[in-house]
């Protein structure tokens, strides 16, 4: 006769030890060996992820550490260079002027598409037919960076979509060759990369607007806030958790730009436009100059990640999220 | 043991037996010294490459099997951290010159001295040529593509405006006044899409006007702020003050375009921009022709820059020898006609037969091997890449603003002085 599996079981359920993959466990007199498996079973878990982030990441972390007190040139064993790398990179001028354009990408890309991203977010929250217009600034988001640098090199040809259109509505006089001179290329391909950055965080802002309980707007609005303050009160403080992931994306993207300017500019002319990635990248597969891309790669992670830990503890930390 | 047990003993046995086969046919199939890899970075390289170890094959009983790598970059990358190794590609395609010196110093290469003279003593290659694949009389590098830096003309233009090939530097000057006169750009060169374009009119200028001069600075004998090198220098500030070139952001990524449209009149460089043209629909002989540019001295009359892909063999791969008799092969006429043929590039072998070549190349190819010219090294290659990668941002920093010639020549000395000093203390 079978069981009837509809009664239900009137025993305390904790009389059974924890279900884990070893099966139901018996608390009465465990083995120690069985105790020991338990304890480590959930590190085995974890143990393909630590493998594999340990192998790719954090070898690869070490010996670019490594290599950057070396002159290694691939071809030739490696050479103890101490701190050479990283008193020739502070001495170079095209490092500074590449470190100060990686600044500007930075602000660029702070002003650009967080802050259109948020602007774009709050209008379209609001307005008719948003969906037709989220689609269509969302849509640069799906090209390849390199397409991105290829259509947007075409716009900014001295007989390009931009200066004509430029000379079309009698704005002659700032027509001009946008990838030539200094500031204005890198300023140009921020703008480029931007078009393309645009679309996810303006979707990210749109995702924290929707989280916001309604309630709370409700709440306000009937304690008499405006827009103006419904925004700057409200909606923002609330979206500070969005805002640090969006901040922090397009600051690492920033320091990180390298294909759109690889493909536009190469850095030029004259390395004028060149970012610490693309000094990195020029010094390591050009130069052949391994512990010199070493040294610039560590001074751009520690910037990174000293950012990072700042930003988000000084912002999370007040949504109590750290 | 019970009878199951030995007919179980006698399966396993038979398939362990039936693995070890198979596991060794394949390991013998892959270390096969029949067949080589032959890697680089031009996928338009494969059928000629496929064809020629086909050839090869049948003539030698050596094939090759091609590796192409999409990325110039990782390709060199790539290829740079197995030569050290037995890993190494037993072929390899790289850039000659200097470009190879650091390969050849680390002792990466195969010496190729005895397959150059063979060909040469054959009357297959001018003995000129092999300077440009080696080092102190040694060759360590084959001619695999060789090109010529020529002037493209669009001929409809220059019928348009009744203008001829001009002979003399000063007919070139008139051809570049009569252009501009008429609103098109005599000259074409992008300096912002192209960061190295920048030495295509400095070392043109240098051997049209002094070829020893050329050869002097890039050895380091003479500087870039030589008063005779800032007198040429001054001589091409003159031709860009005057207007006879693009306007820095003219071009996008397309240099067919505006030599095909007609808003570009001439337009230097390496013979290889045949095949751009020809992807655009323009044919030469009939949409466009080419000219050797005249030199400005009598010197610089027999001056040509030549550009060369030479394949290498790398030393420490296990099939070394193996490629070395490849190479032999690949450099006579038969492999070279192959090669040209189903790899629609102009021969570097003056063997090589007449109906292989581009039409409008033909002339100049017979001109070469009747020593008409001189050839020198591309700028790129003739002089260390340590120097060249920074002195082409200067040049460009001059085109865009041909004032700071002192500065730049300045600037490229103190980079070369600085590499000098440096390799000499090694």
């Amino acid at each position: 006769m079978l069981p009837d599996t509809n009664q239900v079981s009137t025993e305390p359920l904790c009389k059974e030890g924890p279900i884990t993959a070893l099966g139901r466990a018996p608390l009465e007199a465990p083995t120690r060996a069985l105790a020991l498996l338990r304890t480590i079973e959930p590190y085995l878990y974890l143990l393909p992820a630590l493998l594999l982030v340990g192998g790719l990441l954090l070898y690869s972390v070490a010996h670019t550490f490594a290599i950057s007190f070396t002159d290694w040139d691939l071809i030739t064993p490696p050479r103890f260079a101490g701190l050479k790398n990283y008193i020739d990179a502070i001495r170079d001028p095209t490092f500074t002027r590449s470190f100060s354009n990686t600044l500007i990408w930075t602000g660029g890309s702070l002003l650009l598409p967080v802050a259109g991203g948020l602007l774009l977010a709050v209008i379209l929250e609001r307005i008719p037919g948003q969906r037709v217009l989220k689609t269509l600034i969302y849509l640069p988001a799906i090209l390849s960076t390199t397409v991105v640098a290829a259509i947007w090199s075409y716009v900014y040809t001295n007989n390009g979509v931009l200066n004509e259109t430029l000379r079309w509505v009698g704005l002659e006089a700032l027509a001009r060759p946008w990838l030539v001179f200094a500031p204005t290329n890198t300023l140009a391909m921020i703008v480029a990369a931007s078009w393309r950055a645009l679309g996810p965080s303006m979707v990210l802002f749109l995702v924290g607007l929707q989280t916001i309980p309604p309630e709370l707007i409700e709440a306000a609005k009937i304690d008499g806030a405006g827009e103006r303050i419904l925004f700057w009160r409200i909606k923002l403080p609330l979206l500070r958790p969005i805002t640090a992931i969006v901040v922090i994306m397009s600051v690492i993207g920033s320091f990180m730009t390298f294909d759109l300017v690889w493909v536009m500019t190469q850095g030029g002319p004259g390395r004028s436009s060149e970012t610490l990635a693309v000094t990195m990248y020029r010094q390591a597969f050009i130069m052949w100059r391994m512990g010199y891309a070493g040294a610039v790669a560590v001074i751009l992670s520690t910037i990174v990640i000293a950012f990072s830990i700042f930003y988000l503890r000084a912002t999370l930390k007040r949504s109590a999220l750290w | 043991m019970n009878r199951n047990g030995i007919v179980f003993l006698r399966q396993l046995s038979a398939l362990v037996l039936i693995a070890a086969l198979l596991l060794g046919g394949s390991i013998a199939a892959q270390d096969d010294p029949a067949v080589i890899d032959w890697a680089n970075d031009a996928a338009w390289h494969e059928a000629g490459q496929d064809a020629v170890g086909e050839a090869s094959l049948g003539a030698t009983g050596i094939g090759v099997n091609t590796v192409i790598f999409t990325s110039t970059d990782s390709y060199q990358a790539a290829v740079r951290g197995a030569l050290p190794t037995d890993d190494a590609f037993p072929l390899f395609d790289w850039w000659f010159g200097y470009r190879m010196k650091d390969l050849v110093d680390a002792g990466l290469l195969a010496d190729v001295t005895d397959i150059w003279q063979t060909h040469i003593d054959n009357g297959g290659y001018p003995a000129s040529m092999m300077g440009s694949f080696g080092f102190d009389g040694r060759a360590y590098g084959l001619p695999k593509m060789i090109n010529y830096w020529i002037v493209f003309y669009n001929a409809h233009i220059f019928a348009e405006h009744s203008l001829e090939v001009p002979t003399t530097w000063d007919e070139l000057m008139a051809v570049a006044e009569a252009l501009k006169s008429n609103g098109v750009t005599p000259f074409g060169l992008d300096v912002v899409g192209c960061r190295w374009c920048s030495f295509i009119w400095f070392e043109e200028m240098m051997v049209r006007v002094d070829p020893a001069l050329y050869q002097s600075v890039m050895s380091g004998e003479t500087a870039y702020n030589d008063p005779q090198v800032i007198a040429i220098m001054e001589q091409w500030r003159d031709l860009l003050d005057a207007g006879y070139f693009s306007q820095p952001g003219d071009f996008a990524d397309n240099w067919a375009e505006p030599f095909v449209n007609g808003s570009i009149g001439m337009f230097l460089i390496g013979d290889w921009y045949t095949a751009s043209l020809e992807r655009a629909g323009f044919i030469a002989g009939e949409d466009y022709g080419v000219f050797v540019m005249p030199g400005i001295t009598e010197a610089g009359n027999r001056s040509l820059i030549i550009e060369g892909r030479p394949l290498l063999i790398a030393e420490n791969s296990p099939q070394r020898d193996v490629a070395l008799e490849f190479a032999d092969y690949f450099m006579s006429v038969e492999g070279q006609t192959i090669w040209a043929e189903t790899s629609d590039i102009n021969s570097p072998s003056l063997l090589a037969p007449e109906e292989t070549r581009p039409g409008h190349l033909v002339d100049l190819a017979n001109a070469v091997a009747n020593g008409e010219y001189e050839l020198y090294t591309r700028f790129w290659e003739a002089t260390p890449p340590q120097i060249v990668e920074q002195v082409v941002d200067l040049l460009g920093q001059f085109v865009l603003d041909p004032a700071s010639l002192q500065t730049v020549l300045d600037g490229a000395e103190q980079i070369a002085q600085d590499y000098w000093a440096s390799a000499g203390g090694e």
